[in-house]
């Protein structure tokens, strides 16, 4: 209740940010107007007996749509002038009431080892975390089952330190002293609210007209995942910051904004550095041998730090890293951040994926956007070819949030300079209101084990007992969508660079057709079976391995069946490829026949034949299995 | 001056969005069935949304097809029939909200189309286009829709002269109002075609949001008593309530007695039920009952057929053992008192 009633305070406030006048008086009206209009929905939806509403997805929807309204309104209004200070406080808002939301869950990832650090800075004045660890059930954080992560830095005498640099932590002592957990989070929504401010005043330096930047900037700082990371303990946003005013200062060619922001982007994480070295890059190449020194000198001190904390300059990480290993993670790693369907700008993020395309008309491009995107590609390049580029255990796209105030520069300025890509904004608008009020209903659901579903393959999964999943292009594990997504990537980005446009008027039906066949094939039988899915009806066993094993998404998933546990799942009939593994003999039973399958603690693979197309049920007749998967034989 | 192109564009987009709504159609009711009929509306709006203002209809396009793909998924995702219809009238009620600035003739008739020729077997064509020109010329008049599509809503077409006269009213007020107000049409259309699958329901049951029927477990009896007869049979300990309804008692006033409950002498009065039918469209306007004070009846039938059964409920005192109903014997000929049900206390 108190988080819908500060939810529309925040809604009824947001228009006051924006108009004056008529268009103030309008924007309440409508307001209030959908108001009006949802108590009726909810008033009709009670009397016909609906009870599928979840109470906390219709006021995330209802909050998220009147928040579209007031954005297109923005958009269309031509009197909203002092766009960044404006912003920034629509920022403010919006981020205050997020937070609680977001707060409905428990903290997790690396947050709850950030604020532990934080608690250290603030109540010890350290940052050994030994003392913490042996008291955790009387720590802030609500997370008793907290213990050191795999790797991290101790201590000679037992001290035990975090792998998590410790500017961070250090920012949000003085909120976390007043306000506790909740005040060390808005300390992050103020460096959220501070890119917004920032941003618009970038894009402006950059020539993006007003019209455009009242369009583009709802999209980013209210979409995905801008929004997920300002009200959460990650040095994302906060490094977003950085690195607008880095690159803003080095437009301008103002020492004093750029260097505090490069220093304060390698003190955030070590791995900002890689963008820093390119911004080097860029200084050596003007000639001024003074500021570079400085430059190294500010870089440096990050590195120290770690070193004095942990005993490495690069913390748990090592130089081998950095090497150039063979193509194919490259490539993996690229489209995965493009395409993936739950961790890439397409599916998570798809105004961002316009920024990417921005790239195809480099040349009409504003420099900023050139020198943000060139200090972004040694980053880029050593972030492709890691096993997590994913993100791990966090919300999607965490290492490149980052970079998404370049990608939203380059998207602006591609809205305003093709009528394609402002005819795609709807498309995008829709997704991003979907997505988003998903995250706020369910924060938890940003958390994903990252076994190649999301959540929306998962929930469509679930409800037909068909693999819906496989529809959307994984390269967390890589799948027949993942490689035609990739293709007509390629060609799309092609068609973008030879006509400077899209063909646009393809887009409607293709959105149609696409949905009617979405739907249409993913209620048939797929030639892949992988049986941890969500489409599979588990009738006994377990998860392997179990749902929060660190790096889970290194090892090949599955479900293992013991005596008289089966699973159940639509096949084509024919045969196909079983692939498992075994301690021990085991035997299984599927369409009447029965197979004894030998012992195989590596994985083998075996044939066997589904008799009939449509469901199929396998039952473990004798001893443990582990099953990975099934595949269609040709 | 009609664009031609995009009158093509249009058409060409409304085509594939029909034969994809229809290739996805899962469920008998007749408005999962209308859904080709609806993306076509879409595709409609947004054309006449486009036509009338500034906008190409290339930037209106995309718009079309996520609402025709949001039906879509409304289809297929939906299991529960109620959800999923209220979820496509909410997606339609968007489409109508977002083409205010479309002519509010064009918005007229496919808002009337859409609450009034959904099921499409139930509509006696003459009628229709009657209530459908009046209409049309109440949104000439006023130059909006928000008074023309109420007016068709309301309409009762049983019977056609009242229906005149109705309309001929609402036309009348209509030459009053000459600026055009956008935004309340989108408004007023949102809220009628937010609920359009129970369009019925608006205009003749408005008193079902206010006072929804409610549904226990239930025991049915089915007994049907003409004037003077009488039932006697065992009521189970856990029973609340008996479920009553009438037959061709639609001219009876409110508080006419229907029959009596023994041992205890408890009345049953029209008002305590009503005609089983007398909310069926052919049937509303000349029935003398109204909404029983506690409704019990069920929601039948879709658009503007839907109406809901003059069920009602008689409670009945706790540990009552057998009762004997007896219908009174003043009835007029023909007219029956039914005896549907026996109603458990809720758990």
């Amino acid at each position: 209740m108190t988080l819908a009633v500060s939810t529309a305070v925040v809604l009824a406030l947001l228009p006051f940010v924006f108009f004056r006048g008529r268009e103030l008086a309008r924007a309440l009206g409508i307001e209030i107007a959908i108001y009006a209009f949802a108590g009726a929905i909810a008033i009709y939806a009670h009397s016909l007996g609906v009870q599928d509403l979840d109470p906390a997805t219709a006021l995330a929807t209802l909050f998220v749509l009147q928040l579209a309204v007031i954005a297109i309104q923005i958009g269309a209004s031509s009197q909203v002038q002092n766009l960044a200070m404006r912003f920034a406080i629509a920022a403010a808002l919006v981020y205050a009431s997020v937070l609680p939301a977001q707060l409905r869950a428990p903290i997790d990832g690396d947050e709850p080892f950030y604020l532990l650090l934080t608690e250290s800075m603030a109540r010890d004045h350290d940052v050994d975390l030994a003392n913490q660890y042996r008291d955790i059930a009387h720590t802030d954080l609500g997370r008793p089952d907290l213990v050191p992560q795999f790797g991290d830095p101790s201590g000679p005498h037992g001290e035990q330190y975090s792998r998590h640099e410790p500017f961070l932590p250090l920012l949000m002592v003085p909120a976390y002293l007043l306000f506790g957990v909740p005040g060390a989070i808005a300390m992050i929504a103020l460096c959220g609210v501070l890119l917004a401010r920032s941003l618009v005043r970038w894009m402006e330096d950059e020539g993006v007209s007003d019209q455009t930047i009242r369009i583009v900037m709802p999209l980013v700082l209210f979409g995905p995942p801008i929004i997920y990371y300002a009200a959460r303990v990650w040095p994302e946003v906060p490094g977003a910051l950085c690195f607008v005013e880095a690159v803003r200062g080095m437009r301008q060619r103002r020492v004093q904004r750029w260097l505090p922001a490069l220093f304060a982007l390698v003190m955030l994480k070590l791995r900002f550095g890689l963008l820093g070295v390119m911004l080097l890059g860029t200084i050596l190449l003007r000639k001024k041998p003074r500021i570079a020194v400085i430059t190294i000198v500010a870089m440096a001190v990050p590195l120290a730090v770690v070193w004095w904390i942990s005993g490495s300059v690069l913390n748990v990480h090592t130089w081998r890293e950095l090497l150039p290993s063979a193509p194919k993670p490259y490539l993996i790693g690229l489209c995965g951040l493009l395409l993936d369907g739950a961790a890439g700008l397409l599916v998570q993020a798809p105004l961002f994926l316009l920024g990417v395309f921005a790239l195809a008309r480099w040349r009409s491009m504003p420099e900023g956007f050139r020198l943000g995107a060139i200090a972004s590609s040694l980053y880029v390049v050593t972030l492709l070819p890691r096993s997590e580029w994913h993100g791990g255990w966090s919300p999607p796209l965490r290492y490149i949030v980052v970079l998404l105030p370049v990608l939203a520069l380059g998207a602006a300025k591609l809205i305003e300079l093709s009528s394609s890509a402002k005819e795609m904004l709807a498309p995008v608008a829709v997704w991003t209101i979907g997505i988003t009020a998903h995250a706020l209903a369910a924060p938890w659901s940003l958390f994903h084990i990252a076994n190649g579903e999301n959540a929306i393959g998962e929930w469509l999964s679930a409800m037909f007992h068909s693999d819906f999943s496989r529809l959307f292009p994984s390269f967390i594990r890589l799948n027949t969508a993942g490689i035609a997504a990739a293709v007509l990537l390629i060609a799309f980005f092609a068609v973008v660079k030879l006509r400077g446009d899209a063909p646009a008027f393809a887009i409607a039906p293709l959105i149609i057709v696409g949905v009617a066949l979405f739907f249409h094939y993913g209620r048939t039988p797929a030639d892949r079976i992988e049986f941890e899915d969500a489409h599979v009806i588990h009738n006994g066993g377990e998860l392997y391995p179990y749902q929060y094993q660190v790096a889970r998404f290194q090892y090949r998933g599955g479900w293992i069946l013991k005596k008289g546990e089966s699973v159940s799942f639509l096949a084509h009939r024919g045969r196909h490829q079983l692939f498992y593994s075994s301690a021990a003999p085991a035997t299984i039973e599927l369409g009447g026949r029965v197979y004894t399958l030998g012992a195989a603690p590596a994985y083998a693979e075996t044939f066997i034949e589904v008799p009939l197309e449509g469901r199929t049920t396998l039952n473990c007749i004798e001893g443990t299995i582990n099953l990975d998967r099934m595949e269609l034989a040709r | 001056m009609i664009d031609r192109r995009a009158l093509l564009l249009s058409i060409a987009l409304a085509v594939v969005a029909a034969w994809a709504s229809f290739s996805v159609v899962q469920f008998a009711t007749p408005v999962d069935r209308a859904l080709p009929f609806l993306a076509v509306v879409v595709v409609a709006l947004d054309w006449a949304a486009a036509s009338s203002t500034q906008d190409g209809m290339r930037t209106r396009l995309p718009h079309s097809a996520l609402l025709a793909a949001l039906l879509m998924a409304c289809e297929v995702v939906i299991a529960d029939e109620r959800t999923r219809l209220l979820a496509i009238a909410i997606v339609m009620a968007f489409a109508f909200a977002a083409s205010f600035r479309a002519h509010p003739v064009v918005l007229t008739i496919l808002a009337v189309l859409v609450i009034r020729w959904i099921p499409l077997h139930d509509v006696v064509i003459w009628r229709e286009l009657i209530i459908l020109a009046a209409a049309i010329a109440i949104a000439l008049v006023s130059r909006n829709a928000f008074l023309a599509v109420p007016a068709a809503l309301f309409a009762p077409a049983w019977p056609m002269k009242i229906t005149i006269l109705m309309l001929a009213g609402a036309a009348l007020l209509s030459a009053t109002l000459r600026r055009r107000k956008p935004y309340l049409d989108a408004m007023v259309l949102a809220l009628i075609i937010a609920f359009f699958p129970w369009s019925g329901l608006m205009a003749r049951g408005w008193r079902f949001f206010l006072q929804p029927p409610r549904q226990a477990e239930r025991r049915h009896v089915y007994y049907a008593l003409r004037r003077g007869e009488s039932v006697a049979f065992e009521i189970p300990a856990e029973a609340e309530s008996l479920i009553v309804s009438g037959a061709n008692i639609q001219s009876l006033r409110p508080g006419t007695p229907l029959g009596t409950i023994e041992p205890r002498a408890i009345p049953i009065r029209v008002g305590d039920a009503a005609d089983w039918g007398f909310m069926r469209r052919e049937q509303f306007f000349a029935s003398r009952n109204r909404y029983p004070r506690d409704p019990a009846g069920r929601i039948r039938g879709y658009g503007w057929s839907c109406w809901i059964d003059g069920a009602g409920r008689v409670l009945l005192p706790p540990g009552i053992g057998t009762i004997r109903v007896t219908a009174d014997s003043h009835l007029p000929t023909g007219a029956i008192l039914q005896i549907e049900s026996i109603e458990m206390r809720p758990r």
